[in-house]
């Protein structure tokens, strides 16, 4: 080919793109479609390997862990407990990777919903350090939370917690009684 | 007769020319600079020195003065209420804060508020206050407890000296409840004990003072201190590859701090870096007469004496370097070599770094802060790594060279003689227009741990804060900093 190439003239080199130029239209009139589908595939399989898997905005009050061990909570301690503080920090370890999403529970609903803060969802996945922290704000009374650990829809760990924010009032009677009994 | 007056007077002017020669070879080694340093050290410090600081009566003051503006808390922390406000050097209510904290600092170690009651607190307790109404001062090292004390009070003694050896700031606890007293807390670092000084005091106006800085504080996301995420212990069943010291602040969102730039131009830098040149030779007693002088490939300059040598580096770096076996420069304030400690040995520091930068422009050795510990690590030790940082908006600013990250000024001091000096001497300043964004902490540490973990044993970050770095094409960037397993570094 090369050969012919060089030894041949103008007209012969432009018959010869002319006839690449026939094959490809021939080869892409027959192989679009199978081609277009291809490349399709491809990009949706990168778009679904670079773009970070999101949990559920909902979740019902009944839903269950379906692995355990993925996630510990470190921080509240205590699964029930009370504070007169309206920030409650939350932590917890992971494997690196893993997603955490916290919800906070809707009476209204009755289900847990993806805490939002300034538009974004308390959504992280994991880095080397293995420890996720996040905050949140308390409402006066009872407060229950949920945090999720998880890689996908179907391996997952959920662990619920209630916060109960007492009222600075009632901690005032108290310190109130308590002084009046020291002074 | 004539020739008598004569002969007298060329005998007067014998006599004068042997004192001025022999003042010559004593004071300025003009004549005969090889083998006479001694002498002249010697004079200097039997002689001249300790005249010099019979009449001279302000000189602890002058020293204590200098302390003040170099020792100052690395952060104050106020927490009332679950509220929680983190203030800097920089930051508008910082001056305030810390002559009201000062000020009851000093009134307790002067004796003018009384102790009440000293109690020993478990360290969970001490912890435990910061969540409460309370004032944390951290000045975010290790320092000597006389040392510190003289500073706050001008006294090296006072009634804590005995519980307290090594300290890294103090809490200021007004309770929440029950009690109307102030208690003054603080932990020895060395017995790592934890005390309660409960100070006879009306907590009202402290409270009002507190209330009135924390009115203003944002609303949002408040800094959460490593002991309230449980990130200082290792759970079980929860294994992490980083354990934070339990008083590290956590910012849990990304935040942004100015843009720090270089303080004038390269230029002006240089041509003022050339016209100090004679003062710099004065303060490191480099006699201009008789010393070797060449600037080297890199466009140094170099300044060569018997014992030393002096290199001005064209980017602002300045460095003295002893030779080997030699004593190096005499910059003690004292003839006694004997238990030469962190007190003394930061005391004739401070005063040489004072008198440097008082040939450079005046907010120069404002900006500058100790950034090492002030702690002798045994009790014979007496050779000392001293080291300032220059600080924009009480930030410091850290040099990145060929072989690491750089403060300000790194010293060694030996029995009062200078070994080792390094110095960069350009300025920066903050852009408050331009702000550049931060990573969160736990960002960092992923970096940290993905640079250094070894797969066993956890990183242990013990101190962690923010630093802008000059890299080596000359781009000022934020980068967090720390000690990590003991050894300070960058978190990259």
């Amino acid at each position: 080919m090369n050969f012919w190439v060089k030894e041949g003239n103008k007209k012969s080199i432009y018959a010869c793109l002319k006839l690449y130029q026939e094959v490809l239209q021939l080869v892409m009139k027959k192989y679009i479609s199978r081609i277009c589908v291809v490349l399709l595939t491809l990009v949706m399989l990168m778009s679904m390997a670079v773009s970070a898997y999101a949990a559920p905005d909902v979740l019902p009050a009944e839903v269950e862990s379906t692995v355990e061990g993925l996630l510990t909570l470190k921080a509240p301690e205590q699964l029930i407990t009370s504070t007169d503080n309206k920030k409650l920090p939350i932590s917890a370890t992971v494997p690196e990777g893993a997603q955490v999403t916290v919800y906070r529970f809707d009476a209204v609903t009755g289900c847990y919903h993806k805490i939002v803060v300034d538009d974004v969802p308390m959504e992280t996945t994991v880095g080397a350090t293995m420890l996720y922290a996040g905050q949140v704000d308390l409402t006066t009374g009872n407060n229950k939370f949920l945090i999720r650990g998880g890689w996908d829809d179907s391996v997952y760990i959920v662990v619920k917690f209630e916060v109960n924010l007492l009222h600075i009032g009632f901690m005032d009677r108290i310190k109130g009684v308590i002084s009046s009994i020291f002074n | 007769m004539l020739k008598k007056y004569l002969k007298n007077l060329l005998l007067f002017f014998s006599v004068l020319l042997m004192f001025f020669l022999a003042g010559q070879i004593w004071f300025g080694s003009y004549f005969l600079p090889d083998g006479y340093s001694y002498i002249t050290s010697s004079i200097h410090s039997h002689i001249i020195n300790p005249i010099q600081k019979w009449f001279d009566k302000g000189h602890e003051a002058g020293f204590s003065q200098n302390m003040k503006v170099l020792l100052k808390p690395n952060k104050i922390v106020l927490n009332h209420s679950g509220n929680r406000v983190m203030i800097q050097n920089g930051h508008p209510d910082f001056e305030k804060v810390r002559s009201f904290s000062d000020e009851f600092i000093y009134k307790v170690l002067t004796g003018e508020y009384s102790v009440r009651i000293k109690e020993t607190i478990s360290t969970d307790t001490y912890h435990s206050l910061l969540k409460g109404k309370t004032i944390y001062v951290d000045y975010g090292k290790d320092c000597d407890f006389r040392l510190f004390s003289s500073t706050l009070c001008d006294q090296s003694s006072n009634l804590l000296s005995e519980d307290i050896s090594i300290v890294s700031g103090y809490i200021i606890g007004l309770h929440d409840s029950v009690m109307n007293d102030v208690s003054l807390y603080i932990t020895d670092k060395k017995s790592n004990t934890a005390y309660r000084y409960i100070i006879e005091m009306n907590k009202n106006a402290l409270d009002a003072q507190l209330q009135e800085y924390l009115a203003g504080a944002s609303t949002g996301n408040i800094l959460s201190y490593s002991f309230e995420l449980n990130f200082h212990k290792e759970q079980e069943n929860s294994a992490s590859k980083v354990l934070f010291d339990p008083l590290i602040l956590l910012d849990l969102m990304p935040s942004e701090i100015p843009s720090v730039q270089m303080l004038g131009t390269e230029e002006e830098h240089r041509s003022r870096f050339e016209e100090m040149t004679e003062d710099v030779l004065e303060v490191f007693s480099i006699n201009s007469r008789t010393m070797r002088r060449y600037t080297d490939l890199e466009n140094a300059r170099v300044f060569v004496e018997n014992n030393a040598t002096l290199t001005m580096y064209p980017n602002g770096r300045l460095e003295y370097q002893t030779v080997q076996g030699s004593r190096g420069l005499d910059i003690s304030n004292s003839t006694d070599r004997t238990n030469y400690d962190v007190s003394r040995a930061m005391a004739d520091s401070v005063d040489f770094v004072a008198a440097l930068c008082s040939y450079m422009p005046e907010t120069y050795f404002e900006h500058l802060q100790i950034s090492s510990g002030l702690v002798s690590q045994t009790e014979r030790q007496t050779s000392y790594k001293l080291s300032f940082d220059y600080c924009v908006n009480g930030v410091p600013v850290r040099w990145q060279t060929e072989d690491g990250y750089h403060a300000a000024i790194e010293m060694e001091v030996t029995e009062g003689y200078l070994t080792s000096y390094r110095h960069c001497l350009w300025g920066y300043k903050a852009y408050e227009g331009e702000r550049q964004q931060c990573l969160p902490l736990l960002t960092a540490a992923d970096q940290l741990v993905n640079t250094l973990h070894n797969g066993t044993e956890p990183l242990h970050i013990e101190t962690a804060d923010y630093c802008y770095v000059v890299e080596e094409a000359g781009a000022v960037v934020p980068k967090w900093y720390g000690r990590v397993d003991g050894v300070e570094r960058i978190f990259e």
